[in-house]
């Protein structure tokens, strides 16, 4: 399956924290034709930016690769950016 | 017990033994089947057709309309007419997530002996409720829903969940006391909301208006009504 790189800001985390929505930049919308991209617990990178509180954090702009669904983005790595 | 009346000639698929059953799925998922299995009218033991069912399916069920064509009276039924959902998909009251071999994980409700996050064998109600199958169309799902059970059945969070009796019944009142606030308590269609959000990514937006929304519930009318699932009708075998 195709990768393609993505970048946004965290909008909404799921209660446990580990999993979250990320807002694509208009940019990256126009590219991808998708509004948001998914990080879950398969996501790589993710333990580095809960910054050890175990928690990510909504408002924090990231980066990373995804692959495309019907729906979103379902990111393969993340990182800070 | 009066007429069975989801369940008739049309879709019953033949009879099946408890030989053949044990050879199709597992041993003890057979075991623990037709251990809960109970008679119907006519004095036939009807078990859900696994042949019909795939992995990531969900499960809707109702109890079975009147014979006066009525539905039965039931609390899950009423909220989800109060939230507005569409009145012919009001009848589903609960929602489950199909793992393989005629079992489900759910978000069970507290009348049970053990509540909250639960595997459970499909014939456990399948004498009195009826079922609807609803499966994700698109090709993209079939490769994610693996994933999307294994994350219903191992996630450490997702499991000692207790069932959201508060949420369920704030429905009715369009009102969540404590906001999308399900940490520990989820319930059944927000469980699979989750799920299929968390390893799809499906159902995003509506994941982000329950998440994010004052008192914004997801229930199982609205899984019925989603046009991005196929309908699919339950087939039942004849145990011998």
């Amino acid at each position: 399956m195709k990768q393609v790189p993505f970048a946004g800001t965290i909008r909404t985390i799921t209660r446990d924290g580990r999993s979250g929505v990320v807002a694509l930049d208009a940019d990256v919308q126009a590219a991808v034709g998708k509004a948001f991209a998914v990080i879950s617990p398969d996501t790589r990178g993710r333990i580095a930016l809960m910054n050890g509180t175990g928690q990510l954090k909504a408002g924090v702009h990231v980066e990373g690769t995804a692959v495309d669904g019907s729906e979103a983005l379902r990111a393969l790595s993340v990182k800070a950016g | 017990m009066g007429t069975y009346q989801w369940v008739d000639a049309a879709n019953i698929g033949g009879l099946i033994s408890y030989n053949t059953l044990t050879a199709e799925i597992s041993h003890p998922a057979a075991k623990s089947a037709v251990g809960l299995l109970q008679f119907v009218g006519g004095g036939k033991r009807l078990i859900p057709s696994h042949e019909c069912l795939e992995i990531g399916d969900i499960v809707l069920s109702g109890h079975p309309k009147r014979e006066n064509g009525k539905d039965k009276w039931h609390p899950v039924q009423k909220s989800q007419l109060r939230q507005g959902c569409d009145p012919a998909s009001c009848r589903w009251t609960h929602a489950m997530l199909y793992v393989g071999d005629l079992h489900v994980i759910e978000s069970n409700k507290p009348t049970k002996l053990r509540t909250g996050v639960t595997l459970a064998p499909l014939t456990r109600d399948s004498h009195n409720r009826e079922f609807l199958i609803l499966r994700y169309k698109g090709t993209d799902f079939v490769e994610r829903r693996e994933d999307i059970v294994r994350y219903a059945l191992m996630s450490s969070y997702l499991a000692p969940r207790q069932y959201d009796i508060g949420g369920a019944l704030a429905s009715h009142f369009r009102w969540r006391p404590n906001g999308a606030d399900h940490s520990k308590r989820i319930f059944c269609s927000e469980f699979i909301l989750e799920c299929f959000f968390v390893q799809g990514p499906f159902l995003v937006k509506e994941f982000i208006a329950v998440t994010e929304g004052e008192n914004q519930f997801f229930l199982p009318a609205d899984l019925a009504v989603d046009d991005r699932f196929d309908h699919l009708p339950m087939k039942y075998f004849e145990l011998e």
